[in-house]
């Protein structure tokens, strides 16, 4: 079964590898391989992150980097798909990801659209991840599988965050990928004391004591803190600190 | 019962969008006396422009709107970060692909009374349920919003308390909190036990609706 297939095939932290893989990204041709890699990690049949309105860089066209058949994309561009595609549509108007399956196909227009891209092995599901960016930017994520049905929902429920996290990691990483913004390290004044008690080798649990802030405070800052460090883990995140200076010991 | 209603599909729900609008003027404007912007009775703001998804607590029997809430990716635009800084240290902010903001959670007068021996109201209970089952479908982590120490009781009393973070200010005639709400299978069934909700509180047809949008 597919669920089954995939937890044998996928190690534990396949998230955490995968965002450390993404974020190490600095040219545009190594977004491709990595969604090669996503879509390795994780058994589906596709991937593909389309970006709009960054900067410069998409005023002609959307930025697009695709896993889909060369059949499949050539297809798309010379039926003007980018024009009917219901996907396009439907994520610019909602913030939730999007089902293919909930599209309405008594329109024979979209029927005839999902007919081909099943035949050109797009995949028999999809999801499709809207990310906002601060600026106007925007993406459009999808992820694809050839699943039964109960497999699927069982797929989505399990993995939905891992995609919506991998959506903005891969935007972040296009974006920085194209100058369009600077990776940044600068923590702010809670999360430097935590991550300096952290690196004196207190617990969340004594860190939470030492500031007088919730044990889930800790952790919230801890992932903001690996999230602006692009890290994997806390001591991973303490060893970067470090190696660019950034732990001040809180005053 | 919670109705979807995607920010793009407003002018489609007009009548529930405009009673909406119309309680978050009483509330925010005449109750909390926060300066927002009221027009003609209805009280709007930019974020309502930015395309945000709405829960909007629709009574069964009058069909009537009774309440609702707002949410808005944090990855975007939203208030914490762009309106409430200050409820947060320097530097520090919320952004995350899996924390989504609520905000101008609210419902009309009367709605936020709870039947005898409840602790909360039914229109409360479902806006937050709501939020948890929406967050879950989106694959959040947590929820985060600014509210009043009244909200902070009622979360606590609904099975899903805040984790305040930064600091409480006092903003209009009350104080102010930044609070992180978890999402998970586990903070559901206890939102479920402590309000005696059973089963889903989200409308089905609005929900396939807004799925495909």
């Amino acid at each position: 079964m597919y669920i089954k297939r995939l937890n044998t095939n996928l190690e534990e932290d396949a998230l955490l590898t995968m965002i450390d893989r993404v974020d190490t990204i600095r040219k545009n041709n190594e977004i491709n391989s990595a969604l090669n890699e996503m879509k390795e990690k994780y058994s589906l049949k596709n991937a593909a992150y389309i970006g709009y309105n960054m900067g410069t860089l998409t005023q002609a066209e959307p930025y697009a980097s695709v896993t889909y058949s060369e059949e499949w994309i050539n297809q798309y561009r010379e039926k003007s798909y980018l024009e009917i595609d219901p996907v396009l549509q439907a994520v610019q108007k909602s913030i939730l990801p999007i089902d293919w399956q909930s599209f309405d196909i008594s329109n024979q227009k979209v029927r005839r659209f999902f007919n081909e891209a099943k035949d050109a092995g797009v995949g028999r599901n999809g999801i499709s991840i809207p990310v906002r960016g601060r600026t106007g930017d925007s993406a459009i994520f999808s992820i694809t599988a050839n699943a039964k049905d109960n497999d699927w929902f069982q797929f989505k429920r399990q993995f939905m965050r891992d995609f919506q996290v991998l959506a903005v990691h891969f935007h972040q990483s296009v974006l920085i990928s194209n100058n369009v913004i600077q990776p940044k390290f600068k923590l702010s004044h809670r999360e430097n004391e935590v991550l300096y008690w952290t690196a004196c080798g207190k617990t969340g649990e004594e860190s939470a004591l030492i500031l007088g802030i919730s044990k889930r405070g800790v952790r919230f800052h801890i992932y903001n803190i690996m999230h602006k460090l692009n890290c994997t883990n806390v001591t991973h995140a303490v060893a970067k600190a470090i190696y660019y200076n950034l732990i001040k010991p809180p005053r | 019962m919670i109705f979807l209603v995607n920010g793009s599909e407003r002018d489609q729900y007009s009548y529930y969008m405009n009673s909406m609008h119309r309680i978050r003027a009483a509330v925010f404007h005449d109750r909390l006396q926060w300066e927002v912007k009221v027009e003609r009775g209805q009280e709007k703001d930019r974020f309502d422009e930015l395309n945000p998804l709405y829960l909007l607590s629709l009574d069964e029997e009058s069909g009537r709107i009774r309440g609702s809430a707002r949410l808005l990716p944090t990855t975007g635009p939203n208030m914490l970060r762009d309106v409430f800084p200050s409820l947060l240290p320097e530097d520090e902010f919320v952004e995350s692909a899996s924390i989504w903001e609520s905000s101008r959670f609210s419902m009309e007068p009367g709605a936020e009374t709870p039947l005898p021996g409840q602790l909360i109201s039914q229109v409360t209970a479902e806006l937050i349920a709501g939020i948890c089952e929406v967050g879950l479908i989106a694959g959040l982590t947590d929820v985060v919003s600014v509210f009043d120490a009244r909200m902070v009781r009622i979360m606590r009393a609904s099975g899903s308390p805040a984790t305040i973070i930064g600091k409480p200010q006092r903003i209009g005639a009350f104080m102010t909190y930044a609070g992180l709400f978890e999402v998970s299978d586990a903070a559901l069934a206890n939102i479920r036990r402590a309000t005696g909700l059973e089963g889903s509180v989200l409308e089905p047809q609005s929900v396939s609706r807004c799925l495909a949008a």
